[in-house]
C-alpha cells in the first residue's frame, strides 16, 4: 500500500487518528493503519511528524494535549481539542449522497423518496460550511446578541439555524422531456458542472433492490425469468446469494431452490420479482469463482470455447475488454467458454462482418443458420 | 528552533482558531504560530510580507481541505475601531454528533434539529448509511472512493460498523485494468470542479491514431460500465465525448491555479448523454431514421421491461411493434441483429432491406471454406 505523503493527505489522516485516540482507552495503530488503508509504519512517522515539537497546540495552552504510544496503543489526552472528527468535505458528502440516492433508486416509493430526503438532510447536514471565493472572503458578522458580543459581533455558540443554510451542492436530475428514462439495467453516475456543481443520474431498478433485500435477508425469491431462447418466461424460486456489476450489466447469482447449483441471472432478463417469506441457508459462496479474468461474470466455467476473429475495424474495442491473439492483418481472435450456441450466435451477429466463428465447425455452422434465417425474413 | 513542517504549521493554526469564541486578527495570530511568529517580529519588511503570503496560501489550502476558516469582520473596543480576523467555528469544524433515534420525529420524514452539532437518525438507516459508503467505494474505478471511504471513518465514529456488520449485498467487478483509471478520473474530477483545463493523449477508435487533446471539462459520467468526459475540446472546437480508458498522460492546467479557465455554457445539460444507446448519439440537425422493429414473445416482455424504444403496437400472440429514433444506423442494425431470430427490423423499408442484406453477408462468412 502507498499513500501520498502530503501535507493535505497527512493532515486528513491526523484529523481522523487524534479523535480516535483521544477515546477512553486509546486506539490500536493497527486498527487505525488498516482503517487508513496504510501501513502502520506510514501512520508512525505521521503521528512522529505532528508531535516533533512540543509547541504546536494552541499558545498558552500547550500542557493541554499529550499523545502516548505504548506497544500498539495510541492515546491522546487533549483536552477537548480534537476529541471528534471533522465534518464532511463536499466531495464526501457527494459520496454519501451518490451512495444515498444509488439506494434510493432501488426501491420503489415511498421508501424511494425517503432515502433521497435522507440523503439531503445528511449532505446538509454533515457538510463543513463552504468557504468563499478569494473575491469575496469577507463576511459580515452572522449574529450580534448581547453587549459583549455585540462589540465583537460573534457568537460560538449561535444556533445552526440562524447560519447561512450551505449551497446546494446536489440535486438529482430529472431527465428533459425528450430523453428517454434511465434503462433499469444501467448504473449511470455523472458528475456535471453547470450552475449548480454536480448532477446525478441513476438508472432506476426496484428489482435489483428487491433481490438485494433477499441477499441480505436470505429470502427467497419468486422471479419471472426469460432465458435466451426460451419460448416463454418461467418462474423460478431463486435463493439471491449476490447481486454483482460487471462489465457494464447487473447479474444477480442465485440458487434455483432447493438445488446446489449456483447459476448467473442477467437482471435485464428478470421480468417480475416478489419477495417471499421462506428464508434459506446460504451456506459457504465464493462470488469470486463466478468472475472472468476478463472481469465478467460467467456461470458455466466447464463449457466449451469457441474461437472468434474480430477485424482490425473492431479489433481496438474487443481488445479493451479481453484478451486475444493479434493477426498481421489487425484482426484479433479471442477465444470465449460458450454455454449456449445461440449466445454465441447473437454475440458475432451484432458485429455484423466484422466478426466470424472460426471453430469449432458446428457453431461456426449454428451462426450461418441463424444468418440465413435473418436474411431470408419478410 | 529546527525547520517546522507545513503539517506542524497547519495544525498549529488550526488548534490555535478553534473553538475560540472571538475572531482573532492576523497580528494576532501570527504572535502565536510560531511560523509566522518568526518572520512577522523581523524588522526586514520582506520577510514580514513572507509571513502574511505564507498565511494566505494556508488559508486557501485548508479552505480547500473543507475546514472551514472564516474570514469575519468585528469591532474593537469602545472607539469601534473595524478590523479583520479568522475563526474555525467548533458547530463548523466537527461533526456533528449521530444520534440514533427509533422513530422520525414527528410530523414523519427527517428532521434535523439545527441544534449545535446534533443530527437525529433512525436506528435502521444507520447500515444504510454505511452501506451506501461502501457502494460508492466500490464502484469500478470511482474517483470518489478515497472520500467515500474518508466519510466511512468519520461516521464509523458514531456509528459502530461492528454493530452494523453486513457483507455488502453487492459485488461490483473492476475491469482489468480499471486501477490504472482512478488517478486519470481524480484529475479529471478536480480540473472539472475547478473549471481548469485538461490535456491529453487520445487514441480515438475511429480514425486508429492518438491526437494530443486540450479539452475544458463539462462532465463526468460512468454507464455501461466506462467513465466518460464530456467537454469543449479546441482542436475541434466543439463539445466531445471520450472515453477516459483511451485516454494518457492526463494533465491539468497549473497555470493560475485559483482562477477559473472557463465557463460552462448554462444550456449544457449532461444529462441529454445519459443512457444512450450507441444508435441515439448523433447530431440532432441531421435528423433520425424513425425504425419500427418487431419483438416476438416473450422478448417483447424483455424490450418493454428494459424501456427499449416506445411501443406503437400490440400483436396477437403477445408481439409488439416499437418505435425507435436512430441517428447511427450500422449500430442500430448490429444491436437487432444480436437479438437473433426473436426480433426484426420492419421499417423503414430502406433500412429493412440493410438489415438483411448484413445478416446475408454473415452467412456468406459463414459458409466460406472452413478455416478451422
Amino acid at each position: 500500500m502507498t499513500e501520498p505523503r502530503t501535507a493535505q493527505h497527512q493532515l486528513q489522516r491526523l484529523l481522523y487518528v487524534l479523535p480516535m485516540a483521544a477515546r477512553r482507552g486509546g486506539a490500536s495503530l493497527v486498527e487505525l493503519a488498516a482503517a487508513l488503508g496504510i501501513e502502520v509504519d506510514a501512520l508512525v512517522l505521521d503521528i512522529e511528524e505532528a508531535t516533533a515539537r512540543a509547541y504546536y497546540l494552541p499558545a498558552g495552552d500547550a500542557d493541554s494535549m499529550q499523545i502516548t504510544l505504548e506497544g500498539d496503543r495510541l492515546q491522546v489526552f487533549a483536552g477537548g481539542h480534537f476529541g471528534r472528527p471533522v465534518r464532511l468535505t463536499h466531495a464526501e458528502a457527494l459520496a454519501l449522497g451518490i451512495g444515498l440516492r444509488m439506494l434510493a433508486a432501488e426501491v420503489e416509493e415511498p421508501e424511494r423518496s425517503r432515502r433521497s430526503d435522507l440523503a439531503a438532510l445528511l449532505e446538509h447536514a454533515l457538510v463543513a460550511p463552504p468557504t468563499l471565493p478569494a473575491a469575496a472572503q469577507v463576511e459580515e458578522p452572522p449574529r450580534v446578541v448581547g453587549p459583549r458580543i455585540e462589540r465583537y459581533g460573534f457568537d460560538a455558540d449561535a444556533p445552526l439555524e440562524d447560519l447561512e443554510p450551505p449551497a446546494p451542492m446536489m440535486r438529482e436530475t430529472r431527465p428533459p422531456a425528450s430523453r428517454p428514462p434511465a434503462r433499469p439495467d444501467t448504473l449511470v453516475l455523472a458528475v456535471a458542472g453547470n450552475g449548480e456543481p454536480l448532477d446525478i443520474e441513476l438508472g432506476e431498478d426496484s428489482f435489483r433492490g428487491l433481490l438485494a433485500d433477499g441477499v441480505r435477508e436470505h429470502r427467497r425469491v419468486l422471479a419471472r425469468y426469460l432465458r435466451p431462447g426460451d419460448v416463454e418466461p418461467r418462474e423460478r424460486s431463486l435463493e439471491p446469494l449476490r447481486l454483482v456489476y460487471a462489465n457494464g450489466r447487473w447479474y444477480v447469482l442465485a440458487r434455483t431452490a432447493g438445488l446446489e447449483e449456483v447459476r448467473v441471472y442477467r437482471m435485464d432478463r428478470v421480468l417480475d420479482a416478489r419477495l417471499t417469506e421462506h428464508t434459506f441457508e446460504p451456506g459457504p459462496f465464493d462470488a469470486s469463482m463466478f468472475i472472468d479474468d476478463g472481469g465478467r461474470a460467467y456461470g458455466a466455467k466447464d463449457a466449451p470455447t469457441a474461437r472468434v476473429r474480430y477485424s482490425a475495424r473492431v479489433a481496438r474495442w474487443i481488445g479493451e475488454r479481453a484478451e486475444g491473439v493479434a493477426g498481421e492483418d489487425g484482426s484479433l481472435t479471442v477465444e470465449h467458454r460458450v454455454a449456449d450456441a445461440d449466445w454465441l450466435a447473437r454475440h458475432v451477429l451484432q458485429y455484423g462482418a466484422d466478426a466470424e466463428v472460426v471453430g469449432p465447425r458446428e457453431l461456426r455452422e449454428h451462426v450461418a443458420r441463424l444468418a440465413r434465417r435473418l436474411a431470408a425474413s419478410a | 528552533m529546527p525547520d517546522i513542517t507545513k503539517l506542524q504549521r497547519w495544525l498549529d493554526l488550526i488548534a490555535f482558531l478553534v473553538g475560540r469564541r472571538f475572531p482573532v486578527a492576523f497580528e494576532d495570530l501570527a504572535s502565536h504560530v510560531p511560523s509566522y511568529h518568526a518572520a512577522i517580529d523581523s524588522d526586514v519588511e520582506r520577510e514580514r510580507d513572507s509571513a502574511r503570503r505564507m498565511f494566505e496560501r494556508d488559508k486557501d489550502e485548508l479552505r480547500a481541505l473543507g475546514i472551514p476558516l472564516r474570514t469575519l469582520r468585528f469591532t474593537l473596543g469602545m472607539a469601534g475601531e473595524e478590523r479583520e480576523g479568522y475563526a474555525i467555528e467548533r458547530r463548523d469544524f466537527y461533526l456533528p454528533y449521530l444520534r440514533l433515534v427509533q422513530q422520525a420525529a414527528a410530523g414523519g420524514g427527517y428532521t434535523d434539529r439545527h441544534t449545535v452539532g446534533r443530527v437525529e437518525l433512525l436506528q435502521s438507516d444507520a447500515p444504510l448509511v454505511l452501506e451506501a459508503l461502501r457502494r460508492v467505494a466500490d464502484v469500478p474505478a470511482s474517483p470518489l472512493a478515497r472520500e467515500a471511504r474518508s466519510a466511512f471513518r468519520k461516521l464509523a465514529f458514531d456509528l459502530d460498523p461492528d454493530a452494523f456488520a453486513a457483507d455488502s449485498p453487492v459485488l461490483f467487478v473492476d475491469r482489468p485494468g480499471a486501477a490504472e483509471l482512478v488517478e486519470r478520473l481524480r484529475t479529471l474530477s478536480d480540473a472539472l470542479l475547478a473549471r481548469k483545463r485538461v490535456q491529453f493523449r487520445y487514441q480515438g477508435i475511429y480514425r486508429g491514431e492518438a491526437t494530443e487533446r486540450e479539452v475544458s471539462p463539462w462532465g463526468l459520467l460512468f454507464q455501461q460500465g466506462h467513465w466518460y468526459l464530456i467537454g469543449h475540446d479546441s482542436l475541434r472546437d466543439d463539445v466531445r465525448v471520450f472515453r477516459v480508458g483511451r485516454m494518457e498522460e492526463v494533465r491539468r492546467n497549473t497555470r493560475n491555479p485559483r482562477k477559473a479557465d472557463y465557463e460552462i455554457p448554462t444550456d449544457f445539460r449532461l444529462d441529454a448523454y445519459l443512457g444512450r444507446q450507441p444508435w441515439e448519439l448523433g447530431d440532432p440537425e441531421e435528423g433520425a431514421v424513425d425504425a419500427r422493429v418487431r419483438f416476438r414473445f416473450p422478448l417483447a416482455l424483455w424490450a418493454d421491461r428494459n424501456r427499449h424504444g416506445s411501443l406503437v403496437s400490440e400483436e396477437s400472440g403477445g408481439h409488439t411493434v416499437r418505435r425507435f429514433a436512430v441517428y447511427q444506423v450500422s449500430a442500430f442494425l448490429r444491436w437487432v441483429l444480436g437479438l437473433g431470430a426473436e426480433a426484426e427490423v420492419l421499417e423503414p423499408l430502406e433500412l429493412r432491406a440493410q438489415y438483411q442484406a448484413l445478416a446475408r453477408d454473415i452467412a456468406s462468412l459463414h459458409e466460406r471454406g472452413d478455416d478451422d
